[in-house]
């Protein structure tokens, strides 16, 4: 019984903090939507441990232990996430650097060169 | 080239615009883009053997975000500084300039490197071509038997392999397709202000130009060794710079960092 009740505690807790960030509004629409449905579904493996539900569907997709099925997603999942991620920061990369041109053009006929304004902010663009 | 005109009678049309002799560029149609990333060292006397050279022209210096007085110096060499206001490397900082250029109503745009490395009195020969109307871009070629400039055999291999694979993939001979120095018409302008590639942009945008058809050029010119600071493109980051570029080179598709 302890590692129901572990798998349950861990995906409530995970709901929780999900619904937690959606309301503060850290998660946009999209990842919402998603990191939800993720939550849902540790909760619903969570609750069906004890039918072996995915020892089931494992054996019926060809993958003889539950585990290695969930593993083998989990990893599918994850290299898809991060590819998204990646497309996701090249694309805000390419908004931020037409960004510091328009400013940088906006900020040369506005105001004029002083010596006050040497050494701008130099963080790196991510 | 072909036109796209539905009117075959007349000569003219058959005939791109740019292809004739440009009218005589008054001072606000000619722009030099100066991209400088810490060369408060080096950026005034760039400025002003620019502004020695040729003196009817804009000289914009691109700051790209630097830390030291590199706009100051510019500013005070007589330069109108366009200040980034995070470093985006050179293909941001360069694409600034052409957009700026754009819009102020240039026609012509020439690149020169603030560290000192091209020597402005070159850039006459750059301009040549583009205002003859027999080149949309003009690349100054260290190695076409002008000047003395020497690169270290490692990286000469480099470039030769780059200068064999856009020749190959253009079906245009290049000899130095990383130089910086170069000139670029009122159709080059408007591609480079609109699409520019990020990182490492020279070779990529050889490609991006004879993709769209455009003339381009090489023409021979004299290069310094640098007088300051060394290259942004050494040790690891050469062979990173080498695999980006050929990664760009054979996957095709240059061009699409900045849309």
């Amino acid at each position: 019984m302890r590692p129901f009740a572990l798998g349950l505690g861990v995906s409530v807790a995970f709901l929780l903090v999900i619904l937690v960030a959606i309301r503060r509004r850290a998660l946009r629409d999209q990842m919402a939507v998603l990191w939800l449905a993720v939550s849902v579904a540790m909760l619903a493996m969570g609750v069906a441990l004890p039918f072996h539900l995915l020892d089931h569907i494992a054996r019926a997709v060809g993958v003889r232990y539950g585990s290695d099925l969930l593993f083998g997603a989990a990893v599918v999942f994850l290299v898809l996430l991060v590819l998204q991620l990646s497309v996701a920061v090249a694309r805000l990369h390419a908004r931020t650097t037409r960004l510091a041109q328009e400013l940088g053009i906006l900020l040369m006929d506005d105001r004029p060169l002083r010596p006050s304004q040497a050494g701008p902010d130099n963080s790196p663009v991510a | 080239m072909t036109a796209t005109s539905s009117s075959p009678s007349a000569l003219e049309v058959t005939i791109p615009a740019d292809r004739r002799r440009m009218e005589p560029l008054d001072s606000g149609q000619l722009c030099v883009i100066v991209p400088a990333f810490n060369e408060a060292a080096s950026v005034a006397g760039v400025v002003s053997d620019i502004r020695t050279a040729i003196p009817a022209c804009r000289v914009v210096v691109v700051d790209d975000g630097s830390t030291d007085e590199t706009a100051l110096r510019a500013a005070s060499a007589g330069a109108a500084v366009l200040s980034l206001p995070v470093n985006l490397g050179i293909g941001g900082a360069v694409q600034a300039g052409y957009r700026y250029a754009l819009r102020s109503g240039c026609l012509v745009a020439v690149q020169v490197d603030g560290d000192g490395q091209h020597d402005p009195d070159e850039i006459a020969r750059l301009l040549e071509p583009v205002l003859d109307g027999s080149a949309d871009l003009v690349v100054g070629s260290r190695w076409l038997g002008r000047g003395d400039y020497a690169a270290p055999s490692n990286r000469r291999v480099g470039m030769r392999i780059l200068a064999r694979i856009v020749s190959w993939r253009t079906g245009q001979h290049f000899t130095d397709t990383t130089s910086g120095f170069r000139a670029a018409g009122p159709s080059v302008l408007a591609l480079f202000a609109h699409e520019y590639p990020a990182d490492f942009p020279e070779v990529e945008t050889l490609i991006l130009a004879a993709k769209r058809h455009l003339r381009i050029c090489e023409v021979p010119v004299r290069m310094h060794a640098r007088a300051h600071g060394r290259s942004s493109i050494a040790g690891l980051r050469s062979l990173y710079y080498m695999l980006r570029v050929l990664l760009v080179l054979l996957l095709g598709q240059p061009g699409r960092g900045h849309g």
